[in-house]
């Protein structure tokens, strides 16, 4: 029996705002435990919310990145449940009437090629704090630093055909919200979380079987092996009879399994209502406008647009565009007046100046400066291998050019065509009978030749120029 | 509409309030006539069908500006340990009661019992 | 210059004074927090439009020197680490905080019966209820221990009290005070009220903690109401409503000739009196009575022995036994049966029958009101009360008994409008309240029409 996987996932990402959702605390990642709150993020008796603008705008500005739908009007509710780090016993976030609803994001799948993933809603909430299990002996220790911090909750569609799509899917939602700089996306630390539900059914059918929910994932590959044992546990368990029973399984990264949580009778009623503190969010046309009018361009948009200009490849766009920062970079590099193709600039960037990316996110030189460089490669002064020497000492070099960091470092080539004759000279009377041979007809030895005046000028000299110098002198 | 002592214990589970057999009895009985009597509204026809809330909430810059607390965390916890709020946790080997079987034990599932806290919270695990 | 210390001293011996009587006004205060209060005030040189006046105030409002323990046991000793708006707000206009009184457990109740600290009583009858839940505030007021007192209303419950204990209680248009600091019992219906001896000292109260407050996503963008205007000469070309639904067959006599007095003496000051009908009255208890403990289930959520507060000890296994221990000792059984009614209205399957279908309903109140205003009525006139002050025990019983009693006050905090109670003459003694309801934001109107009817009326005389 072929079995086919259907998923689909909530994603809960942090926004980067400098205070909570709905009070002034900061909500900086890190600072030491309960120091970031106040009577609204502790639940005190009479503290009341009041939405924080930015977070506001950052949702919006997801919501346009992701081709969804805005609702100028959308109401806030409460989800209403018991939990130790859950201050207020309830928590505030959107249900009947979200923010935003009927986005979509392209990715690519292995299996399919591109995918377009249906995004259903995205809405916003608060977070709760932090439960600790096992940091006090016989206790369960809380950290309301987190309570409060505003959060987008991305639902997609079940559009997902395989663990490895759900990972491919993640990447690029992560590298789409960084792009808008709407979050740091960073799973690690926990700002952005994801819960997945899985269901399989006999390939080619339909229907939607009894799904579960798959959670306590760290990082994309988790995603990836969680889900995967879970495909596997449905199959094993659809296939000998048992049929698949709705439960949250949560997976063990230790050990690459699922774990169902302990089973309830009943399923949470999270009561949910619309939240009486807070009027209905409003929206006006103009402010939206404006949104969208300064969404920054979005990574398929730039990688098209690349592509075209720059005359590059597809995939080779991708390297370039990884993150907003790159593409910023490689733009400026490659309209400088140094004279190289699309193709070429993108050589040096993909090659050379990635490498020196300490953050994996930006580049440590600006374009002029490793256009410097680049102009001394033209001119013979470097050459490529030496050129790679430069860049890297530039990243932290006091020198403010890159000829003078070249000099430092002694490695500008001397493509002076006199001190090269010399050299030249000086071994072609070294090794008549290597010269001999060649001019009978051994063409290989010119590369011996070449390396020998190159050892003779220790390195320094142009090899193109000591070529040309050699093969006239030997044409003499 | 006859509130059951199941209605009363499923609900009292929502609110996590015990609610012991003698206050049960009493407690079904005035739900019971409550809701009978808050039933009337269903009579109403010319009410609206949707609730209008011309209201637009005022939205908070976002400028780092706390509720000022005249008592720190500690002081105001019943109980406070390392910087952090507390309470009892029991341990897992202790919480391995055996769930009620309804149908055989999937031997898909690994042996080994939940390494996990004892709440139910879907939102959250260690 | 005010003399703090002097308002201070007096106050001390009034509110002794009406505490030996066995008033149970207060849940705490103290002569000490009184003169350092006094000091602090004197030695800044305060001054204001509440320069040494001497307010009480209801023990669901936060405020920093005594606990807020709301009447409840699951918050006993809770000493609030910040203050309510309004509270900043009156001492900023140089008044000082009398104490903190006593009131039904989380406000939920019509009497104080229902406070875990023992009922108040009626000053005027000591064997009757104050009413409630703002009953401390009230018998305060009603005893002289104070002029001025701070109230809260969800279903009435500042106007039933004043009008229970024979003096003058209003409720605001809903966002015209700063819920800040109020504990929730219903928020889209809580708001701090005032109390007075007279119209003009609940409405200077009003005047100073009204307004916008950035910390209340709910308060009116509006500047404070500010100190009322004097009271008129006459009330010529002021039109007065009279909605037939609050005049039933079978009215309490009393309540009627008192009503029908006021009515007379209204006329006499130049008002048009005219017949009005707001079809939907009869709905509002039962919408009130999904609608606010739906909410209160939620706000009270927060009560969990985690954060604050007493934690139940000894031997608690888990965070569930503590929510349990807590919740179960800490609520008292009027708590535990709203908590329960309003999970179930909110829960799978009841939703939209019971909390949805009431949230339309209210709109239909609603619409009865602002179509009422819309045809030129300036205010209505109604009794606030079904019956005088009831004697303890008579409707404890019984909690839909209790909750009748709301009938004629419940309306204007599900509309939002705002109202006021008077006192408009006694029945054997016993106090007997009129109502004036507003249009939104006309809290001016009905002050003003209240302050020519106090004159116009004997509030002591017999009615039969």
């Amino acid at each position: 029996m072929n079995w086919e996987t259907v998923i689909g996932l909530e994603v809960h990402v942090q926004l980067l705002t400098a205070t909570k959702m709905f009070c002034g605390c900061s909500s900086r990642f890190g600072d030491p435990p309960n120091t970031n709150v106040c009577p609204v993020c502790l639940g005190l008796p009479g503290a009341l919310p009041v939405p924080n603008e930015q977070a506001v705008r950052l949702a919006v500005r997801a919501a346009f990145a992701l081709g969804c739908t805005v609702h100028p009007r959308s109401i806030f509710a409460r989800k209403n449940y018991f939990y130790p780090d859950l201050p207020k016993g309830y928590q505030i976030s959107q249900f009947e009437e979200p923010v935003a609803t009927g986005g979509a994001l392209e990715f690519v799948s292995v299996e399919r090629g591109p995918v377009t993933m249906r995004i259903k809603r995205l809405h916003l909430e608060e977070d709760a704090g932090k439960s600790f299990h096992d940091r006090v002996p016989g206790m369960t220790a809380v950290d309301f630093n987190r309570s409060g911090v505003p959060l987008i909750e991305i639902v997609s569609e079940p559009d997902l055909r395989s663990p490895a799509e759900a990972r491919a899917y993640l990447t690029t939602l992560k590298q789409v919200l960084k792009y808008v700089e709407v979050s740091d996306c960073n799973m690690e630390e926990g700002s952005l979380r994801v819960d997945a539900n899985l269901s399989i059914r006999p390939a080619g059918s339909s229907e939607l079987r009894t799904r579960t929910e798959v959670k306590n994932m760290n990082s994309f590959s988790g995603v990836e092996h969680a889900l995967t044992a879970e495909r596997e546990r449905q199959i094993a368990a659809t296939e000998r009879g048992f049929g698949v029973v709705q439960a949250t399984m949560l997976f063990d990264a230790a050990s690459g399994e699922v774990r169902p949580m302990r089973s309830k009778e009943e399923a949470q009623d999270y009561r949910y209502f619309p939240e009486p503190d807070l009027p209905p969010l409003v929206l006006t046309e103009k402010w939206l406008a404006a949104e969208r009018e300064a969404l920054p361009e979005l990574p398929a948009a730039k990688r098209e647009r690349f592509a075209k200009t720059f005359q590059i490849s597809a995939e080779a766009t991708a390297v370039v565009t990884a993150t907003a920062s790159v593409a910023t970079f490689f733009e400026a590099f490659a309209t400088l007046p140094h004279g190289l193709s699309g193709r070429d600039s993108w050589n040096w960037v993909a090659n050379d100046l990635l490498s020196l990316s300490i953050d994996g996110e930006t580049v440590p030189l600006t374009p002029d400066r490793a256009a410097q460089v680049v102009k001394l490669v033209q001119s013979g002064q470097l050459s490529r291998q030496a050129a790679r020497r430069v860049l890297a000492e530039m990243v932290n070099a006091p020198e403010n050019t890159a000829l003078a960091v070249a000099q430092r470092l002694g490695l500008v080539q001397v493509s002076d065509n006199s001190a090269i004759e010399v050299w030249v000279r000086e071994t072609l009377e070294t090794h008549p009978g290597e010269v001999a041979r060649y001019k009978a007809g051994e063409a290989k030895l010119m590369g011996f030749l070449v390396g020998q005046v190159m050892k003779r000028s220790k390195g320094k000299a142009d090899p193109k120029a000591v070529n040309a110098s050699l093969a006239a002198a030997l044409a003499r | 509409m006859s509130v059951t002592r199941k209605d009363i214990e499923k609900i009292a589970a929502l609110a996590e309030l015990g609610v012991d057999d003698a206050s049960a009895a009493e407690l079904q009985q005035q739900l019971t006539r409550i809701l009978d009597y808050v039933a009337q509204l269903s009579e109403v026809t010319d009410d609206a069908t949707s609730a209008v809330d011309e209201r637009a909430a005022r939205l908070r810059r976002d400028v780092v500006d706390p509720d000022p607390l005249s008592r720190t965390p500690e002081e105001i916890a019943p109980a406070f340990q390392d910087g952090l709020f507390t309470v009892p946790r029991r341990a897992p080997a202790e919480e391995r009661t055996t769930p009620p079987m309804r149908r055989p034990p999937d031997p898909t599932l690994p042996a080994s019992p939940p390494r996990l806290g004892e709440l139910d919270r879907e939102e959250d695990a260690p | 210059m005010t003399d703090f210390l002097r308002a201070a001293g007096e106050a001390a011996e009034r509110i002794a004074a009406c505490e030996a009587k066995g008033t149970r006004a207060f849940l705490a205060w103290s002569e000490a927090a009184l003169v350092e209060q006094a000091e602090r005030l004197a030695n800044a040189g305060a001054s204001g439009p509440l320069a040494g006046e001497v307010v009480a105030v209801k023990d669901v409002i936060a405020e920093s020197q005594f606990p807020t323990t709301c009447g409840s046991k699951i918050l006993e000793g809770w000493r609030s680490p910040f203050e309510a708006t309004a509270v900043r707000r009156l001492r900023e206009a140089g008044a000082i905080v009398a104490g903190k009184t006593n009131c039904d457990e989380f406000a939920m109740g019509s009497s104080t019966e229902w406070s875990a600290y023992g009922p108040s009583r009626n000053p005027v009858d000591p064997t009757r209820v104050p009413g409630g839940s703002s009953g401390g505030s009230a018998a305060a007021v009603a005893a002289g221990a104070v002029t001025m007192a701070l109230g809260s209303e969800t279903g009435g419950s500042v106007r039933q009290p004043a009008a229970f204990c024979g003096i003058v209680g209003i409720k605001p248009t809903y966002g015209r005070v700063s819920r800040y600091g109020l504990v929730a019992f219903g928020s889209s219906l809580d708001q701090i009220g005032t109390f007075g001896k007279d119209v003009t000292s609940a409405a200077r109260l009003l005047g100073v903690i009204s307004g916008r407050d950035d910390r209340d996503a709910t308060s009116l963008d509006r500047i404070p109401l500010g100190l009322p205007a004097p009271a008129p000469a006459n009330l010529k070309g002021t039109v007065i409503g009279v909605p037939r639904e609050y005049f039933p067959e079978g009215l309490h006599a009393g309540i009627k000739a008192a009503s029908d007095r006021a009515l007379a003496r209204l006329k006499d000051l130049g008002a048009e009196v005219r017949d009005v009908s707001l079809p939907h009255t009869k709905y509002a208890v039962p919408t009130y009575y999904i609608v606010a403990p739906a909410e209160a289930s939620s706000n009270l959520a927060r009560y969990d022995g985690v954060r604050y507060g007493p934690r139940a000890d000894g031997g608690l296994a888990d965070v569930r036994a503590v929510y349990r221990a807590t919740r179960g000792h800490g609520f008292g059984p009027e708590v535990r049966r709203r908590i329960l009614l309003g999970t179930y209205v909110l829960s799978a399957g009841y939703y939209d029958a019971y909390y949805r279908k009431a949230q339309h309903v209210r709109e239909a109140i609603r619409a009865d009101f602002a179509r009422v205003f819309a045809q030129g009525v300036h205010a209505l006139f109604t009794p606030t009360t079904p019956t005088p002050a009831f004697k303890f025990g008579e409707n404890t019983a019984d909690p839909l008994a209790m909750y009748l009693s709301d009938v004629f006050v419940c309306t204007a905090n599900l509309a939002w409008v705002p109202a006021l109670s008077l006192p408009i003459g006694r029945d054997q003694g016993l106090p007997i309240g009129g109502q004036l309801i507003g249009a939104m934001e006309g809290e001016a109107t009905i002050i003003r029409i209240a302050q020519a009817l106090e004159r116009a009326v004997d509030a002591t005389a017999e009615v039969r």
